[in-house]
């Protein structure tokens, strides 16, 4: 019998302050226009950097060259790189003024997001906070502030990231990426099946996805 | 599409090259920054050499 074929579900690892991610994010969006059908995405937790403080006194170029070691110039050079790579998929990245911080409780605001069923709007308003906007994302305040911007509920939001009520999925999905043997982001897993890591081409995740609904259809003839 | 060895269950597919974050530092890609600073993965590495098994690179 012939069944009418579920969404392919997309499962994406990220951060809130890869700068990959949201380009990567967005040739996703691209691949999946191009693609046509179907498509449920859910994002997961990954912190690249969980030991960096909430209040960390610097921008990019301070973080990557304190803590890297790596010159000023040099540091300069690979930013004006990302961010005209950025421009080229329609994101205006400030790296001057980004507030580098650490990110899980923005991770935990995700969860209570989805848990609202807002987690892609969420996503998006986090990204855009703190790349192109230069907003603190790692303040319960500022982040409950985003949180209202796209119709949650404030006071909610608040308590939520004040009891710590989704570290637990925070880490659950840590842990997932650990077990997938996931070791960078953006990495986005296709209907449980496909590995794709990195900000690959649009071009590529229409084919995945192309191939996951053939898949799916040689399936139901079956 | 390229398929690569099943990793945790997942098959890996695309370009093995495409720009990542790992660790705390997210390299460009075919920059200078992009070799000094990370070091590729057990998986990234395995799938270039499927991609040039499949090729018949070597």
């Amino acid at each position: 019998m012939l069944r009418v074929s579920e969404a392919i579900k997309v499962d994406i690892w990220s951060d809130v302050q890869c700068p990959w991610c949201y380009i990567g994010k967005r040739k996703f969006e691209d691949g999946a226009a191009q693609f046509g059908g179907d498509v449920e995405v859910e994002y997961h937790s990954f912190e690249l950097s969980p030991d960096t403080p909430v209040d960390f006194d610097g921008n990019t170029v301070d973080y990557l060259s304190q803590r890297k070691g790596m010159p000023v110039a040099q540091v300069e050079e690979m930013l004006e790189r990302v961010t005209g790579i950025a421009k080229d998929v329609g994101l205006d990245y400030d790296f001057e003024h980004v507030h580098q911080t650490n990110t899980v409780k923005a991770h935990e605001l995700l969860h209570f997001a989805k848990s609202k069923g807002l987690q892609l709007e969420m996503k998006e308003r986090l990204l855009k906070a703190y790349f192109v906007e230069g907003h603190h994302v790692g303040r319960i305040e500022d982040l409950a502030d985003l949180a209202a911007e796209i119709g949650l509920d404030r006071a909610e939001a608040v308590a939520a990231l004040e009891a710590n009520s989704y570290l637990a999925d925070v880490k659950a999905d840590v842990a997932q990426a650990q077990a997938y043997g996931i070791q960078g982001v953006p990495f986005f897993v296709i209907d449980g099946k496909y590995g794709v890591s990195g900000a690959q081409e649009a071009a590529a995740f229409a084919n995945v996805l192309e191939q996951a609904r053939t898949e799916r259809d040689a399936e139901v003839v079956q | 599409m390229t398929l690569a060895t099943p990793v945790n269950g997942l098959l890996i597919v695309g370009d093995p090259a495409a720009a990542a974050c790992e660790g705390d530092f997210c390299a460009v890609p075919g920059t200078a920054t992009s070799t000094a600073v990370t070091t590729p993965s057990p998986r990234s590495e395995q799938a270039v050499v499927n991609e040039r098994l499949d090729a018949d690179l070597v």
